[in-house]
């Protein structure tokens, strides 16, 4: 990352060889890097959510790209992922050098119900990740197309990849010591637990879905409670999901996050949005 | 995001956008409109804790709005506890259904953006999108104060909009774009208190704040825009760099 010095500089040398014509470029110019002054450094400034490092993947050794989807696309435990494969990245210039997956997620309509398959891909995805930073590769980018119920497929309505270091150590409890754990704890915030899954891309991320009486309040206490089942600096899990819904079944907010692969999901219920607390730009 | 919908620009503004012929009465609707809008930012749609100078279509000669891009310098984000500081360009549908932003973010130090995005205070690049009204936020490395990004959004092809950072391309998403801004936000609904925040946007010879035209190819610096202030302190605008800052 250069200063605004340096910048500065390099750009008035810049200036004072073109002209005055840069301000018209198209985005093939940025494919020989001729309208950047600024390059990223692949991998410099890569974030960790925890400083602890060093897990190992759950893949065989040498294994193909293909081998590492399907090892961890079989073992997730999911259901909304219907299909995980290498895909064809997008042509456009400037991706990153890398891996690119295609998921096919199963929803049920264009609304909130899209959050928890594509978190399911999310994890699916950052596992993939993990396991191919061991062999030095990387995953630039996916594409996640929505197969609807009437079977229509609609073409890359998700997908992205953050710059996230690999190897992140995350809890291994067991799935019942988790469930017992989330059950306790949501008693405690006031939450009646609805459903905890726990899912298995590579360690454990559990999958939560509680009720609540009085919407309001627990638009309120969404951050907090999000800190106190799933830990926030350091998170505790690879993953979660959490969606809040009301007495009659309607989701007030859903939050998921995939700490491999940096993806964080929000979805907020209109009837709440002036008293959740849970941040979206 | 912005919230409810935005008043077209004016008849002036579009004749001016982009041309360099229109620059000296560009220049006096302007400054004329500034004193205008300061004084009804809600009416425009955005809330207070937005600091935006943006187009909406229609505008510029009827050209559509499909890039946008700037170069953004954080001097100061400081969020309170429990919120975000963001600095960022920014590309919209016609109702904030669909949009994606690339750009500087920070959170305090109980808040989070999207649950994965600046969990420990920390300063990130980031893109978010906005799919069907959810959100997805992806980091994309530490970021330094008192260092120029260039982000740009654009729709390279079909209503596929591309997010970069330095060159790099990030996220998608696909959508028709409407409007197009560059602003910073407190992601509080409620609060001009208790935080503080500062860019300097455009302030660039290579990025100064442009538009994109698809068919064209064509990447045009913006002459005039609207803005909305909220608990943002504006000054500065196109096509001179500009500063956002509370």
């Amino acid at each position: 990352m250069k200063t605004r010095k340096s910048t500065r500089m390099k750009v008035m040398v810049i200036v004072a060889v073109v002209g005055v014509g840069l301000a018209y470029f198209s985005i093939s110019d940025l494919r020989s890097g001729s309208a950047s002054s600024r390059s990223e450094s692949p991998n410099g400034s890569r974030l960790a959510y925890t400083s602890k490092l060093g897990h190992k993947p759950r893949v065989p050794a040498g294994a193909s790209i293909s081998d590492i989807i399907s090892t961890i696309f079989g073992r997730y435990g999911g259901k909304g992922v219907i299909s995980a494969a290498e895909g064809v990245p997008p042509d456009v210039p400037g991706l990153r050098r890398g891996a690119w997956l295609h998921f096919i997620v199963g929803v049920a309509a264009k609304d909130e119900r899209v959050n928890r398959p594509e978190w399911e891909s999310d994890l699916i995805e950052g596992a993939v990740a993990d396991a191919l930073a061991g062999s030095g590769r990387a995953v630039a980018g996916s594409t996640i197309d929505w197969k609807l119920p009437d079977g229509t497929i609609l073409r890359a309505m998700g997908g992205g990849m953050g710059d996230i270091l690999p190897g992140q150590t995350f809890s291994s409890a067991t799935t019942d010591a988790i469930r017992a754990a989330l059950a306790g704890e949501l008693t405690k915030l006031g939450l009646r637990p609805l459903q905890i899954g726990v899912l298995h891309a590579d360690q454990p991320a559990p999958a939560v879905i509680a009720e609540t009486g009085d919407p309001l309040a627990a638009a309120a206490a969404a951050a907090a409670d999000i800190r106190d089942l799933f830990g926030q600096d350091p998170p505790k899990y690879e993953g979660y999901y959490f969606e809040v819904r009301d007495l009659s079944g309607r989701p007030l907010f859903i939050q998921s996050a995939s700490f491999r692969s940096g993806a964080g999901r929000l979805w907020i219920s209109p009837t709440v949005s002036n008293a959740v607390t849970l941040n979206h730009g | 995001m912005r919230q409810g919908s935005h008043e077209p620009i004016s008849v002036a503004f579009r004749r001016g956008c982009g041309r360099a012929k229109w620059r000296p009465l560009v220049a006096v609707v302007l400054a004329v409109s500034t004193i205008a809008l300061v004084g009804v930012s809600s009416a425009h749609g955005f809330a207070d804790r937005f600091g935006v100078f943006y187009l909406q279509e229609p505008c510029c000669g009827g050209d559509p709005l499909e890039g946008t891009g700037a170069s953004i310098e954080g001097d100061a984000l400081t969020p309170d506890k429990y919120f975000c500081i963001l600095f960022r360009s920014d590309a919209e549908n016609s109702n904030g259904t669909y949009a994606i932003q690339a750009g500087l973010a920070r959170c305090g130090t109980n808040g989070t953006l999207d649950g994965t995005c600046s969990l420990s205070n920390n300063l990130i690049k980031f893109v978010e999108k906005v799919v069907a009204s959810s959100f997805t936020c992806y980091p994309h490395g530490a970021a330094s104060l008192f260092s120029e990004y260039d982000t740009w959004l654009a729709d390279g092809s079909g209503t596929t909009w591309f997010a970069y950072i330095n060159g790099t391309a990030y996220e998608s998403s696909s959508f028709t774009g409407n409007l197009i801004d560059e602003s910073g936000e407190h992601t509080s609904t409620d609060s001009c208190s208790g935080w503080s925040g500062h860019a300097v946007f455009a302030d660039d010879g290579l990025w100064p704040w442009q538009r994109y035209v698809k068919a064209t190819r064509t990447w045009t610096q913006i002459q005039a825009s609207q803005h909305s202030h909220g608990c943002w302190t504006l000054n500065g605008g196109p096509p001179s760099p500009f500063d956002i800052s509370h």
